[in-house]
């Protein structure tokens, strides 16, 4: 038999080596397998919420099979290669694919009932919450989710993402436990305007805390409970509390992945209202380079990031989750301050100098 | 290319000498006595009358100076000896000042000819004790005026909020 | 801040100083953090207001330097100038007295006299 295979949401080393792996390992495989463009069964990232978004979305559809791509298979996926690819498992899986395919194809098929995809509010997730007292904690109903609607690829659309979540319940004021499979858990309490979870470095996120910060609404479970409760529980879990703006500003840079947030014109003239609050939202040296610039200059993201020489996707993630924070003006007029001139190697190399040297006492 | 220094000016007790002790690799020579009136000394037991030292040692082996004013208007020659040749300026304001809105006006005001060639940023300290006014009515002055410069709470003791400053204070001496 | 009746002192040995050595100028005495206590001059001829906030400046940069040099506590600092000189010294731990004058030659008899009106200050307060 000849199958089909292709790839989606892969980074561009893992696209590149899947199919160069896929030519070397031809000889071991019981059947003829070839890389296309579009295939039906196909190759997904589910580390990125669009791979997921995608991964789920067949399930329910049952019209590919996808093999789920990650570390660890958060999503109990019945066809599944564990970064980084090897040869070995890939050749296993592909074989069993190809058996699978050709004898016991509709019996598997009917196995895969909806119940157990992810993208389903499953009552057994409300176990990740531990022991919230079952007289203030209450299942939020799968309607409460906004649907399904496939995830934009090009867009970063906050309705379906965490982040939508998270605006809505600070905007209903209702206090709320989120969290997802395999993910980290978070406490919102809008009348306080803190979250309560675990303590999150900011330099380096955990793949928890990453998990839950990039996933798409669906894949999140969310639980009403009350103030007492969210007391008792971050008092008996040691959790850490901090600023809503603290929140919403991570989970933007995280979820959004490069995609500009909809609505907004690529080529619209931006600059930033103010300086960003640096001493609770998070930031990278990169993104004081482009607050810098920002600050000054009212231009396109295209010329923010060749003037910077930050890469547009960095600069699209700061610039959404400055959009969520307000920080944002649209203007009518390009006004790019004639005092943005390149300034000699000289001053380069001292100011990486004094930031290199700043570093060392972070 | 101007001198390696920058310098930390603003209004009395907001944490100049602080901010440089606490990032200052060397021990910082400052030259605070007792404070005689009492507006000074019911904040603090000594203050500023010339200035303060510390130094940071770069890879290459340059220093970068780290200068602190006194804070009274009084010694407004002191601020205007020790801004020269400066890299860029950080001002900090005392948030729990009796005017710290008047204080940053007097600030910018002060450095007005020194920003239109250099840099500055402003920390505003102490919010801790008087949470009023809040970061927006520092933003609404800033922008009633025209004026795009970087301005976020700190906390003078703490080596991430003055490393935040001089951070900032670098980006935008990027783009200037 | 003094009492009035240690002004009345100070301003009264300021007077006397002036008396003494008629090629003194002026005379101020300030707090070390750079507030006015008294001044006096021959003729109204300087605004001696800000000579009192510098005359702390420049004492406390003295004291500075000497601790960093170990040796031990600045007398006095003298600010020879193409018109005149300017001292500048301790009357105690608080206090700092600035004397001026326009004689290039002077500085002899500037100081003597500067400095036995600080230390009778001293013993005044």
């Amino acid at each position: 038999m000849h199958y089909k295979i292709s790839a989606t949401h892969l980074s561009k080393n893992d696209n590149v080596f899947f199919k160069s792996m896929l030519q070397l390992i031809q000889i071991q495989l019981n059947d003829t397998w070839s890389y296309e463009e579009t295939a039906d069964i196909v190759l997904a990232d589910i580390e990125t919420p669009l791979g997921v978004a995608f991964w789920e979305e067949s399930t329910q559809q049952q019209d590919k099979l996808v093999i789920a791509y990650a570390r660890q298979n958060t999503c109990n996926a019945e066809w599944f290669l564990p970064k980084p690819i090897r040869v070995q498992a890939l050749i296993k899986q592909l074989n069993a694919i190809a058996t699978f395919k050709s004898t016991v194809q509709g019996a598997v098929q009917t196995s895969q009932t909806s119940e157990n995809s992810p993208s389903s509010i499953s009552t057994t997730k409300a176990n990740l919450l531990g022991n919230i007292p079952n007289n203030t904690a209450q299942q939020v109903k799968p309607s409460d989710i906004p649907t399904n609607k496939p995830v934009s690829i090009e867009y970063f659309e906050p309705e379906h993402s965490l982040l939508g979540l998270i605006q809505s319940t600070i905007k209903k004021c209702e206090t709320k436990c989120f969290t997802c499979e395999q993910g980290e858990t978070i406490y919102i309490s809008p009348q306080q305007k803190r979250c309560f979870t675990s303590k999150i470095n900011f330099n380096h996120l955990t793949q928890k805390q990453r998990r839950l910060y990039a996933s798409v609404a669906a894949q999140v479970t969310m639980t009403n409970l009350s103030e007492d409760a969210l007391h008792q529980m971050a008092k008996a879990q040691g959790l850490e509390n901090y600023a809503v703006e603290t929140l919403l500003w991570l989970v933007t840079l995280c979820a959004s992945q490069g995609r500009l947030m909809a609505g907004v014109a690529e080529n619209s003239y931006v600059r930033l209202k103010q300086w960003p609050n640096f001493a609770v939202l998070p930031c990278q040296p990169v993104h004081l380079r482009i607050a810098a610039f920002m600050l000054k200059n009212a231009t396109t993201l295209t010329t923010v990031s060749e003037k910077t020489r930050v890469d547009f996707s960095t600069l699209v993630d700061f610039f959404n989750a400055c959009k969520v924070a307000d920080l944002i003006v649209e203007t009518t007029d390009q006004n790019v301050s004639t005092e943005a001139k390149p300034k000699s190697s000289a001053e380069q190399y001292l100011f990486k100098n004094i930031l290199k040297r700043l570093s060392s006492h972070e | 290319m101007s001198e390696i220094k920058l310098v930390f000016t603003g209004s009395v007790g907001a944490g100049k000498t602080t901010a440089i002790e606490i990032i200052s690799e060397i021990p910082v020579i400052r030259t605070d006595v007792r404070a005689t009136d009492s507006e000074t000394a019911k904040r603090k037991e000594k203050t500023t009358v010339a200035m303060d030292y510390g130094e940071l040692t770069l890879e290459d082996g340059q220093k970068l100076r780290l200068y602190g004013t006194p804070g009274q208007q009084r010694f407004d020659y002191m601020w205007r000896i020790l801004v020269k040749g400066a890299l860029g300026l950080i001002i900090l304001v005392d948030n729990a000042g009796s005017d710290p809105i008047g204080d940053l006006a007097r600030y910018v005001d002060n450095f007005r000819d020194f920003v239109s060639n250099n840099q500055m940023v402003v920390g505003v300290t102490r919010m801790d004790i008087a949470s009023e006014p809040d970061m927006d009515f520092y933003h609404q002055y800033f922008a009633e005026r025209g004026i795009a410069l970087p301005i976020f709470p700190v906390d003078a003791r703490s080596k991430t909020s003055v490393v935040m400053l001089i951070q900032s204070l670098i980006a935008m001496l990027e783009f200037s | 801040m003094l009492s009035g009746e240690a002004i009345a002192k100070l301003e009264s040995r300021l007077a006397q100083l002036l008396h003494d050595c008629d090629t003194i100028e002026a005379a101020v005495v300030s707090t070390l953090d750079g507030h006015m206590c008294t001044m006096r001059q021959q003729a109204q001829q300087y605004s001696l207001e800000r000579l009192a906030t510098m005359g702390s400046t420049l004492m406390s940069l003295g004291d500075t330097i000497t601790a960093e040099l170990n040796m031990g506590l600045c007398d006095n600092i003298i600010s020879e100038n193409q018109n005149g000189i300017v001292a500048f010294m301790h009357i105690n731990n608080d206090l700092v007295l600035v004397t001026l004058t326009t004689q290039k030659n002077a500085l002899g008899m500037l100081l003597s006299h500067s400095r036995r009106c600080a230390k009778e200050m001293a013993e005044l307060l």
